[in-house]
């Protein structure tokens, strides 16, 4: 039972928050990722977190999933949860142009949130096991994610359809994202901004 | 009892001079430059915090109780539309000067956040340090602010740091001689202080009583305006010198009456302790008159209204019980609560912890700390949430179709990680649970023993597809799935590699009909058990529920019964009560202990062996079906 042994370190903790039109199927694929198992009954959600250690690429990591509303009625605290999530998963369903739209929206309160064009993040397109119900073109969605320079992925919460490789992938960004600012930093780089922040305040 | 002479309202001996020099208006100020200092203190680090309090053990604080501390059961529910009423009327307070500098500092500090928080969202993630304890502090602001900043969770409305005190106090500190006249280490109030206003987790436990009593005053001193308020102290005053008992009690009720609702709350709760604490006036030396005189200043109001307050507690604060608080469930707590009633009071406190949560950062207090609560709190939710739901559907759930979960088994295209993962381990972890038990050194033992027979080569042949009806895998999962909740899901996905390797090597050595198989025989064992399980735990529950009835016919307090056992064997040597028979009896009660002590130790032990013997039950019993269906 015991894994690759890490060194008594915490293992990295990746967080991803799901956002999206209520209905397309946030909460169906975070549980499907979760726990193998698919919800047939529609459940609003006001928020939900999950943690799940994964093995990706060999590492052992943490994954903390953020299951968001996605209805206005909670955008007073939607800003506390996106400024804390390191990766996002944006989610229509492709049988509801309507929420095809709605991930405009969902990109601009991110960017606006996060203030960073680079922020880990896939575009997802769910329920594609319904395609004979498809309302959003493949094509359509591809070049709403070409042009946002995001994957795009279609998924289904269902059959389980990409559920892993959405996650994975988006870890994956966010993984290296990591990664790559700490090298921008040198190193240590967030712990020594927070210590200068510190610093500041004294005076 | 008679209460003497009106007129020494401000007339204060110097019994308590090492803290009662200062003016409350002074005290604005003073708090000022104490957060300065503290701003220094606290980039030191907290580490210091826990040395403060090692040192602190070991004083009066844990002197012996004689009584159980009274606190009723809880669910004690007040709730009255405190916020409007009481805000409103803190806007009437115009003529309070040093309240209108006050509001117009906290506008501006409001100002200066917003400010901050613009300029931060610029910034990058994380950095932010807005500090709470400057902007938004506990001590020194109006009631409803401190109340609204710290908040008990469980619907009681008054600050923690009020009940923490007196929670300590009437747990361990009743007999403590010249309580609430004997001041603490000023400098531990100080830092005591400083945490809250930090908003840091706090265990006053670790603190010597007297420096809860002057933490207490502190709080009290420090209010802009009296707890009776400016509008009606004159009037409770009045009331307070009222001869006839009868009518001063009857005047005190109507006034109290006119209270903003957390001032009532916030009196009431202090009244009912300090009358609790003149209770022991034999061994702590403060009665009533001595009370009064130690707290007039800091409580703002004539030692006759405080005695009459406290005289009169009962009938004024009819609704008002003194119970412990808990504070909401953290990640390192041991599990969740297994009733669907706990479960339900429990979700309503960390509902309320995220909301406070929220509100601080909407007020710009981003701190990474913040954050990982915030999360960490929702998780807690979510997680009651599921239990509460499962609990409900209870095992009805069986009638899942079995279509979704062939779906669900479909392997993943992606590494690390399987769809078809969960089954054994959700199974070891349901039994688990449901023993009530969640020892980690179970899940090992139970872990192999159940896994056993679906990977043992006992099946030759394969088995006819015999499908024994009702529990379909599916049904399975969501059984088991509604018992695990408490345990983490890390170590599901933990153990999934694992399994996941012998699933695809059973799949390869015997066809999967037989695995099928084996998996409902062992859905059908564990339902079993879960069932005994569960009506052993109904049981479990009647006698808990009876002996606490006993408790009580007895005059005890079911509640604290704990806390009886865990003082005695801490600190029964530094008895200083005297009306306690048992405590005289220093070694009679030590062997009891030790005794005790054992006799758990025992119990855990042959828990244990139960749980493993079960768990080895049903890999024979599955072993046995799979032989009978192999042979026949
Ligand atoms: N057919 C199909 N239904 C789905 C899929 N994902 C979600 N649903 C259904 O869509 C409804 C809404 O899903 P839910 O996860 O609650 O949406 P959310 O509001 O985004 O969290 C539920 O009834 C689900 O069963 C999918 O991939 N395929
Ligand atoms: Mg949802």
């Amino acid at each position: 039972m015991s894994k690759k042994p890490s060194g008594g370190v915490q293992p990295a903790l990746h967080k991803v928050i799901m956002v999206g039109s209520g209905g397309v199927g946030k909460s169906a694929l975070t549980l499907q990722f979760m726990y193998d198992e698919f919800v047939e009954d529609y459940e609003p959600t006001k928020a939900d977190s999950y943690r799940k250690k994964v093995v990706l690429d060999g590492e052992e990591v943490q994954i903390d999933i953020l299951d968001t509303a996605g209805q206005e009625d909670y955008a007073a605290i939607r800003d506390n949860y996106f400024r804390s999530g390191e990766g996002f998963l944006c989610v229509f369903s492709i049988t509801e142009e309507e929420s095809f739209q709605a991930t405009q929206e969902f990109r601009e309160q991110i960017l606006r949130v996060k203030n960073d064009e680079q922020i880990p993040f896939v575009l997802v397109g769910n329920k594609g096991d319904l395609d004979e119900k498809r309302k959003v073109p493949l094509a359509d969605a591809q070049s709403r994610a070409h042009h946002w320079q995001v994957p795009y992925v279609e998924t289904s919460a269902k059959t389980r359809d990409n559920v892993d490789k959405v996650f994975f992938d988006l870890m994956r960004e966010i993984r290296s994202r990591k990664m790559e600012e700490n090298k921008m930093s040198n190193g240590r780089g967030k712990d020594k901004s927070k210590r200068k922040k510190l610093r500041c305040a004294l005076l | 009892m008679e209460f003497e002479s009106p007129d020494v309202e401000k007339d204060f001996p110097g019994l308590y001079a090492s803290e009662s020099g200062k003016k409350s208006n002074e005290s604005d100020f003073s708090d000022e430059a104490h957060e300065r200092v503290s701003k220094k203190d606290l980039l030191i680090g907290k580490r210091k915090d826990k040395k403060d309090s090692k040192k602190d053990r070991g004083s009066p604080s844990k002197a012996k109780k004689s009584k159980p501390f009274k606190f009723p059961s809880k669910k004690e529910k007040r709730e009255k539309s405190r916020e409007k009423d009481s805000k409103e009327k803190d806007s009437d307070k115009d003529k309070d000067k040093k309240k209108d500098s006050d509001k117009e500092k906290d506008k501006k500090k409001e100002l200066k956040t917003k400010l901050k928080l613009k300029e931060r969202k610029k910034l990058k993630h994380g950095e932010e340090s807005l500090d709470i304890a400057e902007e938004q502090p506990i001590f020194g602001v109006a009631l409803p602010l401190a109340l609204e900043r710290n908040r008990c969770h469980d619907g009681v409305e008054i600050p923690v740091v009020i009940r923490d005190c007196i929670n300590h106090i009437q747990e361990t500190g009743l007999c403590v001689e010249g309580l609430y006249k004997v001041s603490g280490i000023k400098s531990k109030v100080q830092h005591l202080r400083r945490l809250y206003n930090q908003r840091e987790a706090v265990c006053l436990s670790d603190y010597d009583i007297p420096v809860c009593t002057s933490l207490l005053k502190l709080f009290m001193r420090d209010l802009p305006e009296p707890i009776l308020t400016n509008k009606l102290v004159a009037r409770f005053e009045e009331a307070a010198s009222l001869k006839d008992m009868a009518a001063r009690e009857a005047e005190l009720k109507a006034l109290v009456q006119n209270l903003p609702a957390c001032n009532r709350e916030l009196l009431g709760w202090i009244m009912k302790h300090l009358s609790e604490v003149a209770v022991h006036e034999k061994q702590n030396k403060m009665n009533i008159q001595n009370l009064s005189l130690t707290l007039s200043q800091p409580l703002q109001m004539s030692q006759k209204a405080i005695s009459a307050l406290v005289q009169h507690c009962d009938a004024v604060f009819p609704d008002i019980k003194l119970t412990k608080y808990i504070a909401p469930l953290t990640s390192g707590s041991p599990g969740l609560p297994e009733s669907a009633e706990a479960i339900a009071e429990e979700l309503k406190k960390q509902e309320s912890l995220l909301g406070q949560i929220h509100s601080e950062m909407n007020a710009g207090f981003v701190t990474k700390e913040r954050e990982e609560l915030l999360w960490e709190v929702q998780r807690m939710i979510t997680q009651l949430k599921r239990k509460l739901r499962l609990l409900e559907k209870g095992l009805e759930s069986s009638q899942k179709s079995v279509g979704d979960e062939t779906d669900a088994v479909l392997p993943t295209n992606d590494s690390g990680k399987s769809a078809s993962s969960v089954l054994p381990t959700t199974t070891t972890n349901g039994s688990k649970s449901a023993a009530g038990l969640p020892t980690k050194e179970e899940e090992p033992a139970l872990n192999t023993a159940v896994q056993t027979p679906v990977s043992s080569p006992t099946v030759g042949e394969p088995a006819p597809p015999l499908n024994p009806a009702p529990p379909p895998p599916a049904a399975t999962k969501h059984v088991v799935e509604a018992i695990i909740e408490n345990s983490d899901s890390v170590c599901s996905a933990q153990d999934g590699g694992a399994v996941l390797n012998k699933d695809s090597s059973t799949d390869q050595t015997s066809s999967s009909s037989v695995d099928e198989l084996a998996l409902c025989l062992e859905t059908e064992e564990l339902l079993i058990l879960v069932n005994q399980l569960q009506s052993q735990i109904a049981n479990e529950k009647a006698k808990v529920a009876n002996l606490r009835a006993e408790i009580l016919s007895y005059g005890g307090n079911p509640d604290y019964c704990h806390f009886l056992i865990e003082n005695c064997s801490r600190d029964f040597d530094a008895s200083m009560c005297t009306d306690n028979p048992e405590a005289e009896d220093g070694a009679l009660l030590k062997q009891v202990v030790a005794e005790t002590q054992v006799l758990q130790l025992q119990k855990k032990n042959l828990t244990q062996t139960i749980i493993e013997e079960q768990a080895n039950c049903i890999n024979l019993k599955i072993q046995m079906k799979l032989l009978q269906i192999a042979s026949s």
